[in-house]
């Protein structure tokens, strides 16, 4: 049982959303785990998007009365618990989407007004903590848009902490400063991965590791690949994700994206395990 | 059957299928919006209280078979629907939790489904004319207030802050006694000079429904504070006395009931705070199966 937030401390955009969602699907698939993945934005449909298509079938309207209000999924639902104090691990469970029963499941997003918003996510960190208890691991998607002591909040309760970066130096040369000095996140429970990789760049992960970070250790790269960013906007990520099972290319950039995902994967559960370890 | 004649059969075939698909198809994308009727009564408090019947009902009696879930979907859904008939039930035997699921439910119904906005709450409780309140919209929105900043205490700290629990002389008693009369709730609420949100009006007109269709009546949120205990139905001659006496067609005793000359059981509730039993002289339970409905579960602490 153990929380893993992907976050983005940049102003540019890194992926990370599309990354922690790559991230669990490949994990869901491929491990017997049972994995919710949660959203902290306010009015983004990207998580959705990746797994369904808009259902604009309202077949409650048309057997028997609308029953919308009571059965709202997502943050949105558990709110209106969360207002009244009602909050267990067993109830978040029916406020969760289901796209691989027994394996990965999302907590979606908000969609109402900021203020909403403003108020609900003060309860975040304690969503995360009781949906802790309930799946063997909770992947969170890290707004950057939330009020700075909740992300504060929510990163000192994750075991560990994704880190994307851009793949700018100066970007990299930055997050490698705050780290040092632990401004933020610590040394022990963070990793750190760059987002919308491109390999045929200056700056790729060889002379990255040589020369900004002088270290021999790689960093983890998420290349950028199109068919996952089609696959994204069309609810067809699992599918896709399935199909790239079945390769063997080695030279395939769809191989190395979904190798990359798998090495990332391998890295989190294998630090989990360390710092669990530790603890004990 | 010539050529010409199946051709025609095939095109008006046609056409109708098209039509049909293209009402399905509407169907299917249109938003499903329950009607409501609007006119000057909607946003009163009784049209509100028939919504809100109407809607739980609704929500809580619909068929889950019916809609063709998936299994999962099914599962959750049936769960939503235990936890809000849980909370409907639970909330009538005063757990506090279920109460503010159930307003906070009620809440968005009203705000999202029913269309209150800034307009039209005033229709409910006259927020914007501060004269036509009752003693009793007064005290509720000081309740509200005092609430939001000392939780279960507020009862507590209006009665000290202006000193509620002294004796005091009222007209046409000659002993003093401990009473909160509506005059004195009318001075406090000039004092405070409240100012209020729409989301502050809609939680008191929200707080006003639910007393009177799941909670104790008047003594709803008096029942929740931290004070030793409420008493009601004890303040004169009960109901069933009033329709002996009209047997005996005793017109003029009848007179002087019908002009409150005579107090009546369900005049007004008492409250032991601090072990002084002080009585709140506004507040009248209109009729004896509230006071049954709202005292049938609690005990009287002396």
């Amino acid at each position: 049982m153990s929380i893993v937030t992907f976050w983005n401390n940049n102003k540019e955009q890194c992926g990370s959303t599309s990354s922690c969602i790559a991230v669990a699907t490949q994990m869901a698939i491929e491990h017997n785990m049972k994995i919710l993945l949660m959203s902290t934005s306010l009015n983004d449909s990207l998580m959705k998007d990746c797994f369904w298509h808009e259902k604009k079938s309202r077949l409650s309207g048309l057997f028997g009365p609308n029953t919308s209000f009571v059965d709202q999924n997502g943050i949105e639902g558990l709110d209106r618990v969360i207002r009244s104090n009602k909050v267990s691990p067993n109830i978040i469970k029916d406020y969760t989407k289901v796209v691989l029963t027994d394996r990965l499941e999302i907590l979606l997003s908000l969609n109402g007004e900021k203020s909403q918003y403003e108020a609900i996510q003060q309860k975040f960190s304690q969503i995360m903590l009781l949906a802790n208890q309930y799946y063997d691991m909770v992947i969170v998607d890290l707004d950057k848009n939330l009020n700075f002591n909740i992300k504060e909040e929510i990163l000192k309760n994750s075991d560990l902490i994704i880190t994307l970066l851009s793949q700018r130096q100066k970007e990299i040369e930055k997050i490698m400063n705050e780290r040092e000095q632990e401004k933020i996140i610590r040394k022990r429970n963070s990793l750190y991965a760059i987002g919308k990789y491109v390999k045929e760049s200056k700056y790729n992960v060889k002379n990255i590791s040589r020369n900004i970070l002088k270290q021999r250790q790689t960093i983890n790269v998420i290349p950028y690949n199109h068919l996952f960013f089609e696959a994204s906007q069309e609810g067809n990520v699992l599918d896709l994700f399935l199909n790239f099972l079945r390769l063997n290319d080695q030279a395939d950039e769809n191989y190395q994206f979904f190798n990359e995902i798998k090495s990332l994967s391998k890295q989190i559960n294998e630090r989990i395990k360390e710092l669990s370890q530790i603890l004990e | 059957m010539t050529i010409s004649n199946i051709i025609l059969s095939l095109v008006v075939l046609g056409l109708m299928g098209a039509v049909i698909y293209y009402y399905i198809n509407s169907k299917k994308n249109a938003e499903v919006v329950t009607e409501i009727d609007v006119d000057d009564k909607t946003y009163t408090l009784e049209k509100m209280i028939e919504f809100i019947k109407r809607r739980l009902d609704e929500i809580t009696k619909v068929n889950l078979y019916d809609i063709g879930l998936s299994e999962e979907e099914l599962k959750r859904r049936k769960s939503k629907k235990y936890e809000l008939k849980k909370a409907l039930k639970g909330c009538t035997y005063g757990d506090v939790n279920d109460k503010k699921y159930v307003k906070e439910l009620i809440f968005d119904l009203l705000a999202k489904e029913y269309g209150v906005s800034e307009m039209n709450i005033s229709k409910a409780i006259p927020f914007d004319v501060p004269s036509l309140l009752t003693a009793q919209d007064k005290f509720d929105i000081l309740i509200y207030i005092y609430k939001r900043e000392f939780g279960y205490e507020a009862l507590g700290e209006l009665i000290n802050k202006y000193k509620l629990d002294e004796f005091k002389y009222i007209q046409g008693e000659t002993k003093p006694c401990y009473v909160i009369t509506e005059e004195e709730i009318s001075d406090i609420y000039e004092k405070e000079n409240i100012v209020l949100s729409f989301t502050d009006k809609l939680n008191v007109v929200v707080q006003r429904i639910y007393q009177q269709y799941k909670g104790y009546s008047s003594i709803d949120e008096v029942r929740d504070m931290n004070i030793d205990g409420v008493s009601g139905g004890v303040s004169g001659l009960p109901e069933s006395f009033i329709s002996q006496v009209a047997q005996t067609d005793s017109t003029d005793y009848l007179a002087q009931i019908q002009e409150h000359k005579v107090q009546r059981a369900c005049d007004s509730i008492w409250i032991m705070f601090h072990r002084k039993i002080n009585s709140y002289g506004m507040f009248i339970f209109w009729n004896r199966s509230r006071i049954k409905k709202g005292l049938s579960k609690y005990i009287q602490i002396q």
